[in-house]
């Protein structure tokens, strides 16, 4: 069992990592995914289904549809941004 | 000094004088395509810089914005600039950077330092004599049965020993929601999202809405009996309403679930909420004799009035999170 | 020493997802990297609280025997609420990010402070 935490703490630890350094944003947010994901497999291992629950829930859910969304508000944003001439600074 | 405040001059030192700036137009010109590539890099693959210039050159081309070639001679001024790569911060801040980067690190570092060290410290982890394990959650789990009714001794706490908090809490959900509707909510009705135009996940998603649903409901009920309860289930009711709304579109759950039905159902949760516990602390608490009776534990209806309150607060998480989704999700029209 | 760490190691680990999370919120330009970093912070400190209410051998605190051992049920309580509340503070951030971006159309921060310094500037 002991075991079994240390690798699901190395994991969520590099996908901590590998989060914040990846250059796609949309990488990194499904990245942040699994972290969560993860996270509530830590939780019911420490005999909190509960929270295992609403992290399930929260994290691979809500949290990152709400970015999903934000990132591709700011994507048609953009894309319209571009289509107009170039406006000095 | 001429300048007018304090604040004013921590902002232009923190963001860079006038002089700091390119000057010359053509100064100007190489500076914007640098922001521009870093404005790219935010959200694409990472290019050369180089690439970069050729690659917008030969759309300002196709588009007949530019003869071939325009853009030739301003490529050779910024070669030294992509150097400092995407950390480039203009005026005085990109000189002084050092020095936050600096104290940051060493934040950091002292601060894991300390906390690592504290760690080692602390009582060892499961320790059953820890600190942490001390007569409060020794009474919540032997009188909590008995004082609440519910079998959740996690439930018991929050909605009964510790109901104003949670009060509270949907009160910060509500509020959160309410400034999230003033900063996205737009004059003009944005397109409205159509449902998902991919047959397979249509499919899919339909077949899982009732089960997604029917999880979040019964979470929500049973809560003082098992794991879960109005924060747990509120949230699986409110990924099923999102789900709902990406299955069905937009427009066919706006007519069961208008935004201002939505905040109306919140308002009407936080009141009953607040109706509830107030009796509950005005009567019961004082024990004079009108408590409201506890039923057997393990059966649905008991607990008091957990479960009432466990259904208030699963509404209100769940109409929050499909009021974010909703937000967010409003096309640009 | 490496039996201790083997020991607290919940401890270990919250502790350093949360340095991820700090550095990432004062390092890194991009406003999404910084909320994603705030993200981390959050969630590694309910996993230490959580970790702080476990008892060895105990179950979920679903009451049923007076002679079980059970975890504590208070960090868990308080951590059920927390995860909630943090979704709404990153909605709350997202939607002020948006609104930065359709002002200013970056979700770099120094191009948005040079920006927003510009437009003082021109006026």
């Amino acid at each position: 069992m002991t075991v079994l935490e240390i690798l699901l703490l190395l994991f969520l630890v590099f996908c901590a990592l590998a989060a914040v350094t990846t250059r796609h944003l949309i990488a990194s947010v499904i990245i942040f995914m699994s972290y969560s994901s993860i996270m509530a497999v830590l939780w019911l291992l420490l005999e909190s289904p509960d929270l295992a629950i609403t992290e399930a829930a929260v994290g691979a859910g809500v949290t990152s549809l709400l970015f999903f969304l934000a990132l591709r508000r700011v994507r048609a944003w953009k894309e319209v941004d571009r289509d107009e001439p170039e406006e000095p600074l | 000094m001429n300048r007018k405040s304090l604040y004013d001059w921590v902002m232009r030192w923190a963001e860079g004088k006038e002089d700091d700036q390119p000057q010359t137009e053509q100064k100007n010109q190489a500076y914007q395509a640098f922001l521009d590539y870093l404005e790219y890099l935010d959200s694409h693959e990472y290019v050369s810089f180089r690439t970069y210039q050729q690659m917008r050159r030969r759309e300002l081309e196709e588009k007949g914005l530019a003869p071939a070639g325009s853009h030739g001679g301003s490529t050779e001024q910024i070669t030294d600039s992509p150097r400092t790569g995407r950390r480039y911060r203009p005026g005085r801040l990109r000189r002084r950077i050092w020095i936050y980067r600096l104290l940051s690190v060493a934040t950091a570092v002292v601060l894991t330092g300390t906390l690592a060290a504290a760690a080692l410290q602390l009582p060892a982890f499961g320790d059953p004599n820890a600190p942490a394990v001390n007569e409060v959650s020794e009474r919540y789990l032997e009188r909590g049965l008995e004082e609440t009714g519910a079998v959740n001794a996690v439930t018991g706490m929050i909605l009964d020993y510790r109901a104003f908090d949670t009060f509270g809490e949907s009160t910060v959900l509500f509020a959160a929601s309410l400034s999230v509707c003033l900063l996205m909510e737009r004059p003009r009705a944005g397109r409205r999202q159509a449902a998902l135009r991919n047959e397979v996940l249509r499919r899919t998603g339909r077949l899982l809405l009732p089960a997604v649903l029917l999880f979040g409901i019964y979470v929500v009920l049973n809560g003082h009996l098992g794991p879960g309860g109005g924060f747990s289930g509120g949230t699986v009711l409110g990924c099923g309403l999102i789900l709902a709304s990406l299955v069905l579109g937009q427009a066919e759950m706006e007519r069961l679930f208008s935004p201002r039905r939505l905040s109306n159902v919140t308002v009407a949760c936080l009141s009953a909420y607040g109706l509830m516990k107030g009796y509950s602390f005005f009567i019961g608490a004082n024990h004079m004799g009108w408590e409201i009776p506890k039923g057997t534990p393990g059966a649905i209806f008991s607990a008091g009035l957990i479960l009432p309150l466990n259904l208030c607060v699963g509404t209100i998480v769940a109409c929050t999170m499909y009021t974010f989704y909703r937000l967010f999700a409003e096309a640009e029209g | 020493m490496l039996n201790i760490v083997i020991q607290q190691r919940f401890y270990i680990g919250a502790i350093l997802l949360f340095t991820i999370g700090l550095v990432t919120l004062f390092l890194h330009p991009n406003l999404m990297k910084k909320i994603i970093g705030l993200n981390l912070m959050d969630t590694s400190v309910f996993l230490f609280l959580a970790a702080m209410g476990y008892v060895e051998g105990g179950s979920a605190p679903i009451v049923e025997g007076a002679d079980t051992l059970y975890i504590n049920p208070v960090p868990g309580g308080l951590v059920l609420t927390g995860i909630v509340v943090a979704v709404s503070t990153t909605a709350l951030f997202l939607a002020l990010t948006c609104r930065l971006y359709q002002q200013y159309h970056s979700l770099n921060l120094d191009v948005i402070l040079y920006r927003a310094q510009r437009d003082r500037e021109g006026k």
